[in-house]
């Protein structure tokens, strides 16, 4: 029992050390799956931008803070997996942002004054651009879907899915901010359809470098900090926990691998089954086809056995049985000739019909 | 130095403490205290430098049957001893339990039972005693393998045994209980006694009857304190199994009910069992004690796999056997065998004594014999047959030379061999 359960214990921490590095693959732009971004990011990084990818917003902030030549510009693909901190910290970057999929607390703190027009997300749909925007006109139509904005400041809003638009920018005072609805012509798999290639690589042209943000869930809740790395999925005590049950497991592996006493050996004899040869004989009879010798031997133990039923001597011959054993019974001489002294059967069936008529034979022959 | 479950189950409860405190501090004091523990317990132990074990008990089985040997164990150390104890048998000894707890007190000693139901014939050693002492957590302990010799004889299984009343009432009818009055080849003088009506008058003691004026008649019983020689082939032959035992085995069981028939019958017998050496010889032991040695001397006995001596077997026949007598020889009827080994020294014997063959039979081959469902099987039975019938004019050319053979099953021989023995002394043949 106490193994079972050690055994159980020491799978689940193993199950949890192996659970995959990276949760969060949505527009990640190092993931090749079909809702990363990393076709989107090679073609930004064959137009000469700089693509520096983010797991958390400190780095993100990190990485903008040289400000080197050219503008910067910062990309949150989920922003609802934020903090409010987090949030508050991006605010403050000097770079354009783009945001995708953003709402609530994100859309408040990053992009102020706009805001969700509808609840229910818009089903993906290819749209036209309808706007004034230059980027998304070269465009064209995109494949678009998911939040739709409505704003009271003066914006461009882009891409109109059922009066509202799709994508909304505004420019404050050096940063240019853009909201989409949803990452969907920014990912791998529709990528190459439409104008969702340029209409993304539109979107981030003015940038030189760009920062991507791919925030990870935090297992803590938007309270605790955590690490300054990722956040921990495992509290620390599980760690020491999984050490302990390892330690368990080593003193259960002692006390079962401790023998009470040496083995102890004993010399077994050599089994041989007497019949064995009788076997091999029969089997070599039967891969020979020895149909012959076979019926000899069991015409010879029928007479053998017959001979004194019918009173006869020791030696008296196969005919001699054959015709005394048709006088006793009502069967044909010849007959009984061709079973006890005809020719060797000339297939296995006809071999068994034999062996059995012989029994047939004798039985008639005790009891006529 | 032993750990026991507990350990493990003490870290396991320790894990969770560590998991409600969450420190490296908690795991480093729920190990610490566990292995403070684990030292104090082993500490603690009673030391096995002061522990004897001696055995005691049976020092023979018969096989099929139960015995139990005691081990004791003896405390001379300071510290109570509490743990366990296993008592090592090889497997065929069948021994249980294998291991049970103990508790002896500083300088007392236990005792413990160990049931052994050996399945294989032989001397058994008894393996080393293991004690394992364990301290007062019962954590962690000591442990230690002492030899404690101890051997029992594991003796053949005498399975016709329940063929015994039935031969011991026919022997009775040719024997004392009821004494002919004819006179015959075999028989010697008995007594005399009073003429009833349906006497035969030929039997009338005229010289007697005329001393004490009256009619006597004179009684006949069957001879006694013939000899009998019992020869086991223990060769190559003798080491095929027929059913579950080997020819041995049942050779065996078939000397010892002649053997224990014989010697109600008031006669001696000798046994020498032989291939290429001999390896057992009883010859004249009493009468009391001829089965006991016989079981005794059997016992150890393998079959081996070589051809085995023939001149051998029948000069050590020979020279136990010195007025005539009869000899049971026990081997196998395997026609290139008995014509190129036996054969040529059976006629010694012949002329000299009165000689029975037994060979076990393979019921095996019989069923084979009776084969009929298919091809494969007819073409087995006929090499059964073929067999069965080189084996019987084997029988055939032994008969021919002076010997009287049997062929049986193996749980046929033993009666059948009773019974030939029975039918000769009736015929006052010995």
């Amino acid at each position: 029992m106490t193994l079972i359960a050690l055994i159980v214990l020491g799978g689940t921490a193993i199950a949890l050390l192996a659970s995959p590095a990276r949760p969060n693959s949505y527009l990640d732009p190092a993931s090749t799956a079909p809702s990363g971004a990393n076709a989107l990011t090679d073609l930004l990084g064959e137009r000469g931008a700089a693509v520096i990818r983010a797991y958390n917003p400190a780095d993100a902030l990190a990485a903008l803070v040289p400000a080197t030549a050219g503008r910067a510009g910062l990309v949150v693909t989920s922003p609802g997996l934020l903090t409010r901190r987090q949030l508050r910290s991006l605010a403050r970057a000097d770079a354009d942002l783009l945001l995708v999929g953003a709402d609530g607390p994100a859309l408040a703190l990053l992009a102020p004054g706009v805001r969700v027009a509808r609840a229910r997300p818009a089903p993906p749909a290819l749209a036209r651009p309808r706007c004034a925007l230059a980027g998304a006109r070269v465009a064209g139509s995109a494949d678009v879907g998911g939040l739709t904005y409505a704003t009271a400041r003066p914006a461009t809003g882009c891409y109109p899915l059922g009066g509202h638009p799709w994508l909304v920018r505004y420019a404050i005072p050096g940063r240019a901010i853009t909201v989409v609805g949803g990452g969907g012509p920014m990912t791998n798999v529709r990528l190459a359809r439409g104008g969702d290639a340029a209409l993304a690589l539109n979107l981030l042209a003015a940038d030189r470098r760009v920062v991507w943000l791919t925030p990870e869930p935090a297992a803590t809740g938007p309270a605790t900090a955590g690490p300054p790395g990722r956040p921990a999925l495992i509290p620390p005590a599980a760690w020491l926990a999984a050490i302990q049950l390892g330690i368990a497991a080593l003193l259960a592996a002692a006390w079962r691998a401790r023998r009470f006493g040496p083995l102890i050996s004993e010399r077994l004899p050599v089994v041989v089954r007497a019949c064995e040869t009788v076997e091999g004989h029969g089997r070599l009879y039967r891969a020979r086809r020895a149909r012959d010798r076979a019926a000899a031997a069991l015409r010879e133990a029928a007479l053998a056995r017959l001979r004194p039923a019918l009173g006869l001597p020791r030696n008296a011959p196969a005919p001699a049985v054959a015709g005394a054993l048709a006088d006793r019974t009502a069967l044909s001489r010849r007959l009984v000739a061709a079973l006890l002294c005809g020719p060797a059967p000339a297939s296995d069936t006809d071999l068994v019909r034999l062996a059995r008529n012989l029994d047939d034979l004798e039985k008639g022959a005790r009891s006529p | 130095m032993t750990l026991t479950g507990r350990v493990a189950a003490a870290a396991l409860a320790g894990a969770l403490a560590v998991l409600a405190f969450g420190s490296v501090t908690a795991l480093a004091i729920v190990n610490g205290i566990l292995a403070l523990a684990v030292a104090a317990d082993l500490g603690l132990a009673a030391s096995l430098a002061g522990v004897r074990v001696t055995r005691s008990g049976a020092t023979a089985i018969h096989l099929g049957e139960q015995g139990t040997v005691t081990i004791a164990v003896a405390n001379d150390g300071r510290r109570r001893l509490r743990g366990a104890v296993r008592d090592g048998w090889r497997p065929s000894a069948g021994a249980l339990p294998g291991r049970a707890p103990v508790d002896v007190p500083a300088g007392s000693r236990a005792l413990l039972t160990t049931t052994l139901t050996p399945v294989r014939r032989g001397d058994v050693a008894g393996g080393p005693v293991t004690v394992r002492s364990l301290g007062p957590l019962g954590l962690a302990g000591r442990q230690r393998s002492v030899s404690a010799p101890w051997t029992v004889r594991v003796l053949p299984a005498f399975p016709s045994r329940r063929h015994l009343p039935a031969r011991l009432a026919r022997l009775a009818v040719l024997d004392g209980q009821r004494r002919t009055i004819l006179r015959g080849q075999g028989s010697e003088f008995d007594s005399l006694r009073s003429y009833v009506l349906g006497d035969d008058v030929r039997s009338i003691d005229w010289r007697s009857s005329a001393r004490r004026a009256d009619v006597l008649v004179r009684t006949w019983r069957p001879e006694r304190s013939r000899r009998i020689v019992l020869v086991l082939d223990t060769g190559r032959g003798s080491a095929g199994r027929v059913g579950h035992i080997t020819r041995l085995d049942a050779a065996m069981d078939a000397t010892l009910l002649l053997a224990a028939l014989a010697v109600r019958a008031g006669d001696r017998v000798d046994l020498i069992a032989a291939d290429r050496r001999v390896r057992a010889r009883v010859v004249g032991v009493g009468r009391d004690t001829t089965l006991a040695s016989f079981a005794r001397d059997l016992a150890p006995i393998e079959p081996d796999l070589t051809e085995p001596d023939m001149a051998l077997l029948v000069a050590a026949t020979l020279t136990a056997a010195s007025r005539r007598c009869l000899v049971v020889l026990f081997t196998d009827l395997n026609p290139a065998a008995v014509e190129e080994g036996l054969l040529p020294h059976l006629g010694l014997l012949t002329t000299r004594h009165q000689v029975v063959l037994a060979a076990v039979a393979d019921p095996a081959v019989e069923r084979l014999a009776a084969g009929r469902d298919d091809a494969a099987a007819v073409y087995h039975a006929a090499a059964a047959a073929a067999a069965m019938a080189r084996r019987a004019r084997t029988a055939e050319l032994l008969r021919a030379h002076g010997a009287q053979v049997i062929d049986a099953t193996p749980a046929g021989l033993a009666p059948a061999v009773a019974d030939a023995y029975l039918g000769l002394k009736a015929a006052g043949r010995l």
